[in-house]
């Protein structure tokens, strides 16, 4: 008996972040912990298998790990879901295949919110690529997913076989995925055992600006700098009220394209020492809390002003 | 009862404390150094990635390929046994049926091996698949579980196993008494499941010896997963907080 209270003693103080357990003091936690042995003679087991122990995160995001039991979340409102990225169901129950958030778009869409570094294709998404190499009529493009993509040659508007881009092994792209699934499951991204393709050509009744005048989203991007970055913090970037991108563009003049697949290339009017500072400031403000966005911009600034002088060159 | 302590102060039921550090390589898609006690490794996976030869890959499948790295001298022929546990563990555990024509690439490398660094590595290797985002059944966790001393398996008397503390079992065990020890369970299952996703045993002991130590070992299993739950817990709401 007293064994399984040690042993549940420490199933309950859960071991800590590196907290060593032979080093609690027994005697306290054995009385106080006696109640609740009896209430569940297994905590860890029903924690571990999500039955109304998942833990709630600030503004009532759920935490879910893989394995996780999420079926009394998901069918609390309808019984006709859709199952996005990192949900999977088996049998009569819904799992979480991954760790992160739970996520609804209502009215029957759920899926899991993590934040990983290698991407998986879907179709319309902006992408940042890296030309491989070219082969027949595609150029094989790196966009940091499970495998290469294909860009077709033509794929660029108002290109003809006379007259198209020659784009050299190294050359930065921005592009959209144009299909992202095998021609069987159109409706389950998940299940791409074809490359994806991408195109440069503007979508669906965007206004088409030929390749040749550099005015469209799509298409090579010249000078500047990429780097690579979290999905997560891809997402963040892209949205209207992004901290860091409004810090710094309200000291530099600078150019930014934000791929979904976790990628961004840079070019700033303050040239070199500007744009890495750029770069730097969107790393950087990966691993802190928003409310220091605005801080980190002002230290990295501050630093290159220090060494290169102010980053207004030339016209904005 | 008596209480029989261990050279570190442990009593026979009790595991050592745990430690994680996730997602700390910039250029692996997951990463993390985990540790017990002494013992760490450092775990880092890449993937799914295509496969550097196309006849490697199988197209309804991802493949999992294990490299253990010791942390001292050239690979043996036990690292190459303990990639093949690792990999046959984590082909249950990962979802590779979501990743047709892929490899995930698990590299594991010990930074310091004081007992029971397979189960270390496990664990280590179901927290760098998780920070790398690969979808999971769900998430494996192991532990092991040693008796020490001598003696004949047939002396242990039944109603002496009943009583963690008074025999010889002892969970995750260090070097020293993995030196000692004259047999060997370890146990990796799925948290929260009943089933066994693997198991490996060296030395001699009897049936009921082995039911008590792998019934120890799943209790152990179950607190390192409670640990697992909270580093992961923590990280997740770490990014929400800096990216939302």
């Amino acid at each position: 008996m007293e064994d399984d209270m040690l042993v549940d003693e420490l199933l309950a103080e859960g071991g800590g972040d590196g907290a060593d357990a032979q080093q609690q003091d027994r005697r306290p936690a054995a009385k106080g912990k006696g109640g609740q042995k009896q209430a569940s003679r297994r905590p860890a087991e029903d924690l571990a298998r999500g039955m109304g122990a998942l833990k709630v995160g600030p503004q009532g995001a759920i935490v879910v790990l893989p394995g996780d039991r999420v079926t009394e979340h998901v069918t609390a409102a309808a019984l006709k879901l859709t199952l996005g990225t990192g949900l999977a169901q088996r049998g009569d129950d819904v799992f979480a295949t991954r760790a992160g958030t739970l996520r609804h778009a209502p009215p029957r869409t759920w899926w899991v919110e993590g934040n990983q570094r290698r991407y998986i294709p879907k179709c319309e998404d902006h992408v940042l690529g890296i030309i491989e190499d070219r082969s027949g009529d595609y150029y094989r493009v790196n966009i940091f997913g499970p495998s290469a993509a294909l860009l077709p040659l033509l794929a660029f508007d108002g290109a003809t076989r006379r007259n198209k881009p020659n784009l050299k092994p190294g050359a930065i792209v921005y592009c959209r995925v144009a299909s992202a699934n095998n021609a069987s499951a159109p409706r389950f991204p998940e299940h791409c055992d074809m490359e994806p393709e991408l195109s440069c050509e503007a979508a669906g009744h965007a206004l088409k600006k030929d390749w040749m005048t550099r005015q469209g989203t799509f298409g090579e991007l010249m000078g500047g700098m990429y780097a690579r970055c979290s999905l997560m913090q891809a997402r963040r970037l892209m949205q209207p009220d992004c901290a860091v991108l409004s810090a710094l563009g309200a000291e530099l003049a600078f150019e930014i394209a934000i791929g979904e697949n976790g990628a961004f290339w840079v070019n700033s009017a303050g040239g070199a020492p500007a744009t890495t500072v750029i770069i730097n400031a969107i790393r950087n403000a990966e691993h802190h809390p928003v409310e220091q966005h605005a801080l980190i911009v002002r230290a990295n600034l501050a630093t290159m002003r220090a060494k290169f002088g102010s980053g207004r060159q030339g016209s904005e | 009862m008596r209480r029989r302590l261990r050279f570190d102060g442990r009593t026979g039921d009790q595991i050592r404390g745990l430690f994680a550090d996730q997602g700390i390589l910039n250029r692996a898609d997951g990463s993390v150094r985990f540790g017990a006690g002494n013992t760490s490794v450092l775990v880092a996976v890449y993937g799914p990635a295509q496969p550097a030869q196309q006849k490697k890959e199988k197209p309804d499948r991802a493949i999992i390929e294990v490299s253990w790295r010791a942390d001292k001298g050239a690979q043996t022929s036990a690292d190459a046994e303990r990639e093949l546990y690792v990999r046959r563990t984590l082909e249950e555990a990962v979802a590779v049926a979501r990743y047709p024509r892929s490899v995930i690439s698990v590299v594991v490398q010990v930074l310091c091996d004081d007992g029971s660094v397979l189960s270390a590595a496990i664990n280590a290797c179901a927290m760098a698949l998780v920070d790398a985002g690969v979808e999971m059944i769900g998430m494996p966790v192991a532990a092991t579980a040693c008796f020490s001393g001598s003696g004949s398996a047939a002396a242990a008397a039944p109603e002496q196993l009943q009583h963690l503390g008074e025999s010889h079992l002892q969970l995750d065990p260090s070097a020293s008494e993995e030196a000692t020890t004259r047999a060997t369970v370890m146990l990796a299952v799925l948290a929260g499941s009943d089933g066994i996703l693997t198991m490996k045993m060296t030395g001699q002991l009897g049936a009921e010896e082995l039911f008590a130590a792998s019934e120890a070992a799943r209790k152990a299993c179950d607190a390192v997963s409670v640990y697992l739950r909270r580093a992961v817990e923590a990280k997740v709401l770490r990014d929400v907080a800096n990216l939302q």
